[in-house]
């Protein structure tokens, strides 16, 4: 063979080898992936969405204004839910996807073996079971033939359109979506809300630390003098026996396997609404910024929606076709959480060989079922889903516990929310209200005739003991059926006799002015409602601005409104700043942050010094009462107590150790500052750049810009957890004044487009941009009827 | 000697019909690249298949391996998203070096034909 002969066969060998290497994983899966042209992960960077797209539902109009902001219009209902569903996919499919594939438990078929708890947590809970519950309920009825037209208009999509970047990296296509689907986004935003496992912690913490810490530390009603509805007695009395928790219930690795999947710690939000007696335009005033999750993209979608007999206007979470807060011809509203207990647990005597369970006294089958997790590149795993009478039963790690939740029933929310885009004035609203079975939340609303209101929605719970209401704050015995809910039916359609009725529920018509930020609701309501009430240095300071100035001579106008959700004043300092410096005056080496201290206004303000010393200090100050106790209970951060309760301990109280109270300060203090870097500002940590893409791509997170707030101010953020203001919205409702609005990033998840972060700056600077009004001009995607038309 | 290879040894020699068949050959690199990554590899093939010596082939490879992608990063400025697909990281590294690379081995073709 000669050298020619020889050259030739090898270069033909690298040729035919690349070739065929190309189609052999990994290096195919780069390639699919990331080739121009055609790499899955460039589809929407080349590709922009149709301009022209058929619908089986009749003729719709898309523009989209400045901030990406769609304005859709149709001559007929089902026909703009289309339209509707083509544009959230356009902007959010991948979100979308990704919540279906947690609620259902599937995430690890395309992530893999990380994911595989938190598909085991979901399938035991069969969230998807509750939502197929819901949709039956829907059967049938206008708001069921909406989500259907929704689900077709996000596969036509799915059908005709390249798929987001998400997608191509993660290597997937979506399946179909289906209305059960957008059921399922509405359980995943009432379980982030209301889902909590709160009593079980209570349970651990009396078997570790005692009762008598739970009743110190755990108070059932913190003392404060700002609950949102501020005329009961404030009295002591309290709705329902206490039940304390009797720490039989105790195991802390089932506990830590659970509180990766409840609501973050820290979701709140703040709403107020404010009669037109205190305002310039004699209209009323709604504002209302929830403190949600925040991520990018963000959890809520902004939507201008109408018909011949619908203008509404606002957010929505992705998968839902209605506007759930925002405001229509007639009105506007929000929402806060109330903090309503709608989850219990119980525990069973079972027989041995653990297929049966004891219940008023005759022994019943679990119903079981086989799920096989589907896990990429690893085994899959086989989950053996049991329920009782109650709900779900969680097991893990030899221990097991049945849980009652309300969204595990059929429930009628998505009637209310778009009976509330639908709504004509209060007396609608207030029909509407009394239909939202889930989730439990503050709603304050106002409309164009002067009315205003307050209602806290969802089906909230009793439960007796001998005949007796009490509080929902231990493990129950499910075998006794010991307080557990009439008419409550899982995974079914209940009749909810044995709740509270509407009319009982807390609410006021008309009120000169009020402000929800998550604190008690009632000082003495009729029933009991919950514990799980944030502490109240909020709705101190939303009453506090909102008295002073009903007092002044200068009304309420929507400037005000704007100052109050940027307010950064933290009544968490000035709760406490003042006995830190008089304990640490005079102290060497502390010369410097007691001045910066001294000095300080109690603003949480991005260029503030103190701001930065008193946050790091107050870290400390938590570590040093609690840290060592419960460290050797085995308890971890989770389970310390909240803020307001350590700022009233006494001076005295044994959790400060030796020297009290003012021994800890100091030795708080002088830890907080040696970790400090000489000239740091309190902005240099609280920056947007918390917030991030749940996939871990770098480029798919946001900038970082330093923003204003804390967990404790109105305006609300807390970089450590990435929880904060995940909306901002004024309305003043007087006819010409003008809505605005903002989102902590960009309305569109699509990575390539222009508005993936282009309100991320104004969120972290405390601005606004008008609130989707249609900007008129040229159609950007017009729905052309299809043949067939007419359904 | 088979036709083919005398019309290949004729358009290597003649500058002009070479030149056209380059550019014939990234034209179709560019739009089979439109259906399949191979189309990188095919492209590189082509250009390598007409040029005069190994060493040009390779760089007109990488030539239209370059031309290719420059193509796609025109389509995704058109669409406003250039910034965005330059911050991608390995993912633009990837989508830089596929066409180059591809191309660049299939004009390894001019040593064997």
């Amino acid at each position: 063979m000669d050298t020619n002969t020889t050259r030739r066969a090898l270069l033909a060998a690298v040729v035919g080898g690349a070739a065929a290497a190309g189609s052999l994983a990994p290096v195919r899966g780069y390639l699919d992936r990331f080739a121009p042209f055609t790499g899955r992960a460039w589809g929407d960077a080349t590709d922009p969405t149709d301009r022209r797209v058929e619908s089986p539902y009749g003729a719709a109009d898309v523009r989209y204004d400045e901030y990406g902001t769609p304005h859709v219009s149709a001559d007929r209902e089902r026909a703009l839910y289309f339209a509707v569903g083509y544009v959230q996919a356009a902007d959010r499919l991948f979100q979308m996807d990704l919540q279906r594939r947690v609620m259902t438990g599937r995430l690890s078929e395309v992530v893999g073996e990380a994911t595989v708890d938190s598909d085991e947590f979901h399938v035991r809970m069969d969230f998807a079971g509750g939502a197929e519950a819901n949709l039956e309920l829907l059967e049938g009825t206008e708001t069921g033939r909406a989500v259907e037209a929704y689900a077709e208009g996000v596969n036509a999509h799915i059908e005709r359109e390249s798929l987001p970047v998400e997608f191509g990296l993660l290597d997937y296509e979506p399946d179909p979506w289906s209305p059960a689907d957008t059921m399922l986004m509405e359980s995943q935003i009432a379980w982030s809300l209301t889902g909590s496992f709160r009593t079980l912690e209570r349970e651990l913490i009396a078997s570790e630390l005692g009762p008598e810490a739970v009743a110190e530390l755990y108070p059932a009603r913190l003392d404060h003098d700002a609950p949102i509805i501020r005329d009961g007695t404030g009295g002591d009395r309290l709705a329902g026996r206490p039940v304390e928790p009797r720490g039989e219930f105790a195991d802390a690795d089932l506990l830590r396997w659970l509180s990766s999947f409840e609501s973050p710690r820290g979701v709140g939000s703040n709403s107020w609404v404010v009669s037109g007696e205190f305002t310039a335009s004699g209209r009323p005033l709604v504002a209302n910024d929830p403190h949600l999750a925040l991520s990018a993209p963000p959890v809520w979608y902004e939507m201008d929606l109408r018909t011949d007999d619908l203008d509404v206007r606002g957010v929505t979470f992705p998968g839902v076709p209605f506007v759930v807060i925002g405001e229509n011809d007639a009105g506007a509203w929000g929402f806060t959480n109330s903090g309503a207990d709608v989850i219990d647990f119980y525990t069973y005597e079972t027989d041995d060989a653990g297929e049966r369970y004891r219940y008023r006294g005759e022994w019943r089958e679990f119903e079981t079922d086989e799920q096989t997790i589907r896990v990429a590149d690893g085994p899959d795993r086989t989950v053996t889903v049991r329920k009782t009478v109650h709900g779900p039963v969680i097991e893990r790690e030899g221990r097991e516990v049945g849980v009652a939740w309300t969204g595990h029933t059929a429930t009628a929310t998505s009637r209310a929310i778009r009976g509330y885009n639908r709504s004509d004035g209060i007396e609608e609203f207030l029909a509407a209200t009394r239909r939202m079975d889930l989730p439990t939340q503050n709603v304050v609303y106002a409309d164009r005739e002067g009315n205003s209101l307050y209602y806290v929605t969802g089906r909230i719970p009793r439960r007796t003991i001998d005949g007796e209401q009490v509080r929902g704050t231990r493990v129950f015995d499910g075998s006794a059926g010991e307080a557990e809910w009439e008419g409550f039916e899982p995974f079914g359609v209940s009749s909810w006799e044995g709740f509270v009725p509407f009319e009982e529920k807390p609410h006021v018509v008309d009120p000169d002015y009020l402000g929800t930020a998550n604190q008690r609701i009632a000082d003495d309501p009729d029933h009991y409602i919950g514990e799980a009430y944030s502490s109240p240095y909020r709705g101190q300071r939303l009453y506090e601005l909102l008295d002073r100035r009903a007092a002044s001579d200068e009304p309420m106008d929507a400037e005000f409104m704007r100052r109050i959700q940027r307010d950064t004043y933290s009544k968490r300092a000035e709760q406490v700043v003042g006995d830190l410096v008089a304990a640490v005056e005079g102290r060497e080496g502390l010369e410097a942050p007691v001045g910066t201290l001294r000095d300080w206004d109690c603003r949480m303000d991005r260029d503030s010094r103190g701001a930065l010393v008193f946050s790091r200090w107050f870290d400390r100050f938590r570590e040093e009462a609690f840290a060592d106790a419960f460290e050797r209970a085995g308890l971890g951060e989770r389970y310390y107590p909240n803020d307001w309760v350590l700022a009233t301990l006494p001076a005295d109280s044994r959790w400060f150790g030796e020297g009290g109270r003012e021994a800890a300060m100091v030795r708080a203090l002088r830890a907080a500052v040696a970790d400090l870097d000489d000239g740091a500002t309190y902005g240099d940590h609280n920056t947007t750049a918390a917030i991030t893409h749940p996939f871990d791509q770098s480029f798919l997170n946001y900038p970082a810009y330093a923003t204003d707030g804390s967990a404790y101010t109105l305006n609300n953020f807390r970089a450590e957890s990435a929880v904060g203001s995940s909306w901002r919205m004024v309305c003043p409702i007087a006819r010409d004044a003008e809505s605005v609005c903002i989102l902590p990033g960009g309305n569109s998840g699509d990575y390539f487009s222009e508005h993936y972060d282009d309100q991320l700056r104004l969120w972290a600077d405390g601005e606004y941009k008008p609130m989707g009004r249609d900007p008129g001009g040229e159609v950007d995607v017009r729905f052309d009827p299809s043949e067939g038309e007419n359904r | 000697m088979s036709v083919a290879r005398a019309w290949l040894t004729e358009i290597r020699t003649n500058r002009r019909e070479r030149w056209f068949a380059l550019a014939a050959a990234a034209v179709i690199a560019v739009g089979a690249a439109q259906i399949h990554w191979y189309g990188f590899l095919v492209g590189g093939a082509l250009v390598g298949a007409v040029s005069k010596t190994l060493s040009r082939a390779v760089a007109a490879g990488l030539g239209v391996g370059l031309l290719s992608w420059g193509v796609f990063a025109a389509t995704v400025a058109a669409n406003g998203a250039f910034s965005q697909y330059a911050a991608t990281g390995q993912a633009f590294g990837l989508s830089v070096a596929i066409p180059v690379v591809a191309a660049g081995i299939g004009s390894l073709v001019r040593g064997v034909v």
